[in-house]
């Protein structure tokens, strides 16, 4: 039997067909007979014969049998390497999702961090070898000369709990919230965030909110260091807190049938304690480049920070293959600003044969580029900004963490995911990552010839299996 | 990898009015499967996923029946019946359980149409070629093959098929309504193990299948083809050439399916005469006064196609085969 294919049409009101008939009312025995002998080759039971037509029939019933909860595993294991022997994570996380049957959806994930190798203290290299007393003042390291200065004794583990719950409220509204609690020997956090969308214009537009809350307790070895104090004299003050607050609003828009598109505004903000404990700034001679008086200060952050950040993102669907294009501005009361653009493009390798979708490749590519904050230094200049002594003085904010330095960083990656058939699939992920710190101008002295901010290469691997069960 | 001669992947578009639709190429058809969307249309989204891996699952179950069945694949369980018959005549080929279903289906068709309907009758297309010209076979030709089909004297014995020397099957009055019944199933069992129970409509080339109303209750409104010769016809747009004409009529569905028999566009002119592409196989010849397309609404797509089928074998009596049915038909004539 060879038919025409029917166009189908989701808008137009129904019409009578010319030469149209009634429907009778009488069940015919041909129709009978082949109800009961499709029912035994498509083994569906429920099947009836009613001659109901449009009306909703046994079939039908089917549908609505059990809606017995289902779970979802997800683990993954992700290796994060920074080249130069600096930092190293091992992160593996497990999470687990259950669906009640009636779209609501709860979910647990665990993760573990233990991070090992060696971070930047914020001192400038020296064209000698320097020497530091640990953050537990148990020990000390020393840094070879020529080298940016690296706390080896860097090692954490963090360990970190989400729960999450997600649910309807009536036809076109969701509602979620969920809870999350970190803890690492230093350092504990608590979070609640909760957030409602809503559907528009028949699922064509959504618009959502959210609200996060987070409350920090900062306890660092050998307590937090007095700011703008003289580095390792053994002065600290115990421990500090942070607050965070996020809002968002975000808005999605069916543009086409191959287009979707997305925009969400971020406003937080956040009180309380946002210095790096554990970061010094050099104290340096404006002419020789060598370092001076009180040599090293703890470094000092303002107690505030109001963050805005707008993204919109973009999903095409070609003939087969899907573009994803992203970019996302920030601006904070720092004086940091960014920009990042992210593309993906996920290509469709055909089938597997299974029944989970078929394996794609997801190359990635992304750009950032970021303004360095007011207050970032790579060092100070003893008589300038900084002058040594209990009587000296001091700028009220100053950091020489190169994550707050103007840089550019590059991620190149690709993803491989495998379905193996009933729900269940492998993904792999592959990135680097380069970051350009801008070098500082007018480096006196000897600094002239040292390379004070060295790049930084990462490489991230990432394994993945997730199955229902 | 994907080799050259692979088709092309099934593709997943977000549809104005809440819809996934989800599109791809088989048994020589364009096929849809149309998704209600869950919640938020998100990029990247876990529905998306969902959806995806539903359509994936549509895309398999179509592609294997057509593997299975194809009268084009010398890879076909088709073919291999057809081999046996052919290496070692008169000797029973067995079949697996749904071949066995399949071919009950059909023994049944041609026992209540009274050989009206018959699997056997696809060589009849070796003199038969309804391409809106004139060229009718011979009647010696017709004979000659005619001769070569005949349900009844094919050996069927669940699970042992014997077919005589120069005699073939072919299942492609069912497949595709098979086909769409059986992805329905599948479709239904994903979301239950999944808890995403969502409204969907299979459209396997015109044959259609539903799972229920959309959400908010509506019915899902199905477009049946302008036959050719009805109205002048618009300026065909040469960037959509397969594309099907404007609906003569739409048909609201709320669940089960709807079949279509007949082919506006295949047919042969002779003398003013308009020779139907039904044949009928006890002659060999065109079914006298059957309808240009017979649309039929029941509870399986299976049960539609052939209810369709057999009321086009019926030619003047095709409604009168259908309003004893009581169930919902559209003839056009």
């Amino acid at each position: 039997m060879t038919t025409s294919p029917l166009s189908l049409s989701a808008s137009a009101e129904p019409s009578s067909l010319p030469g149209s008939t009634s429907t009778g009312t009488s069940t015919g025995a041909l129709h009978l007979a082949l109800a009961a002998a499709v029912t035994g080759l498509l083994g569906v039971g429920s099947v009836g014969a009613q001659a109901e037509g449009l009306k909703p029939s046994a079939a039908t019933a089917a549908t609505a049998a059990s809606t017995a909860a289902t779970w979802q595993a997800d683990a993954a294991v992700l290796l994060y390497r920074e080249g130069d022997g600096r930092v190293t994570a091992l992160e593996p996380v497990i999470s687990l999702r259950r669906n009640d049957g009636n779209d609501r959806a709860t979910g647990l994930r665990l993760t573990l961090d233990t991070l090992t190798g060696a971070s930047p203290n914020g001192a400038v290299a020296q064209p000698t070898a320097q020497t530091f007393t640990s953050p537990s003042g148990k020990g000390t390291y020393t840094t070879a000369a020529g080298k940016t200065p690296l706390n080896t004794e860097f090692r954490d583990t963090r360990i970190a709990l989400l729960a999450s719950h997600e649910r309807p409220l009536g036809t076109d509204q969701r509602g979620s919230f969920s809870a999350n609690v970190s803890a690492e020997h230093d350092f504990a956090s608590v979070g609640l965030s909760g957030s409602w969308t809503r559907d528009f214009d028949n699922k064509n537009r959504t618009l959502s909110l959210g609200l996060s809350t987070e409350f920090d307790r900062i306890n660092p070895e050998g307590g937090v260091p007095v700011e703008r104090g003289v580095a390792f004299a053994g002065t600290s003050k115990g421990s500090d807190s942070r607050y965070v607050v996020d809002l968002l609003a975000g808005f999605t828009q069916v543009m086409s049938r191959r287009w979707i598109t997305q925009v969400s505004y971020n406003l937080g903000r956040g009180s309380g304690y946002h210095s790096d404990p554990y970061k010094i700034l050099s104290v340096i001679d404006g002419s020789s480049g060598l370092v001076t008086g009180d040599r090293y200060i703890n470094e000092s952050r303002p107690r505030s920070r109001t963050r805005h950040s707008l993204n919109v993102q973009s999903k095409w669907h070609l003939t087969q293959d899907v573009v994803d294009l992203s970019y996302r501005y920030y601006r904070d009361d720092w004086g940091v600003s960014a920009h990042t653009l992210d593309g993906r493009y996920r290509w469709e390798l055909g089938s597997n044969g299974g029944s989970g979708g078929g394996a794609y490749l997801e190359p990635h590519l992304r750009w950032y580029r970021q303004s360095a904050a007011d207050f970032y230094r790579t060092w100070l200049t003893e008589g300038g900004e900084y002058v040594s002594g209990a009587a000296g003085r001091s700028p009220a904010y100053a950091s020489a963490d190169t994550r707050l330095a103007a840089f550019t960083g590059q991620t190149l990656g690709i993803k491989l995911g495998l379905p193996t058939g009933q729900g269940r699939e492998w993904t792999l992920r592959v990135e680097t990552y380069r970051q350009k710190i801008d070098q500082p101008a007018n480096a006196p002295g000897a600094l002239g010839s040292l390379d004070l901010t060295p790049d930084l290469k990462a490489f991230t691997l990432m394994v993945g299996y997730s199955r229902p069960f | 990898m994907a080799a050259a001669a692979q088709p092309a992947a099934a593709l997943l578009q977000p549809l104005p009015g809440g819809l996934w639709r989800g599109s791809f190429e088989a048994m020589a058809s364009p096929c849809e499967l149309l998704m209600e969307r869950a919640g938020e249309p998100g990029l990247g989204s876990d529905d998306e996923e969902a959806a995806r891996r539903l359509l994936q699952i549509a895309c398999d179950e179509v592609r294997r029946i057509e593997r299975k069945y194809s009268r084009y694949r010398s890879d076909s369980e088709l073919a291999r019946w057809h081999r046996a018959a052919a290496g070692q005549p008169g000797q029973p080929v067995q079949v697996d359980e749904e071949s066995a279903g399949l071919l009950d289906l059909a023994a049944l068709c041609h026992q209540l149409s009274g050989g009206r309907f018959d699997i056997s009758s696809g060589v009849l297309r070796e003199v038969w070629r309804f391409d809106g010209s004139d060229r009718l076979p011979t009647p010696d030709a017709v004979a000659r093959v005619a001769a070569r089909v005949g349900w009844a004297r094919i050996g069927w014995q669940r699970p042992l098929l014997t077919l005589p020397p120069g005699m073939e099957l072919d299942l492609g009055g069912l497949g595709k309504e098979y086909a769409a019944d059986r992805v329905l199933t599948l479709l239904r069992a994903e979301g239950q193990r999944t808890s995403r129970d969502r409204p969907l409509l299979i459209n396997l080339g015109g044959d259609l299948v539903a799972s229920g109303p959309r959400s908010d209750g509506s019915p899902w409104y199905v477009g049946i083809e302008q036959p050719i010769g009805q109205t002048p016809q618009a300026d065909p747009d040469p960037t959509q050439p397969a594309h099907p004409a404007a609906p003569a009529g739409l048909i609201a569905l709320k669940t089960g399916a709807l079949a279509t028999s007949g082919d506006a566009r295949r047919f042969l002119l002779r003398d003013g005469v308009r020779h139907s592409h039904i044949l009928d196989p006890r002659t060999g010849w065109p079914v006298q006064g059957a309808p240009r397309s017979v649309t039929v609404a029941a509870p399986t797509c299976t049960e539609a196609g052939l209810l369709s089928t057999l009321a086009m074998l019926q030619g003047e009596g095709a409604e009168a085969l259908l309003a004893a049915q009581g169930l919902p038909h559209w003839v056009l004539r």
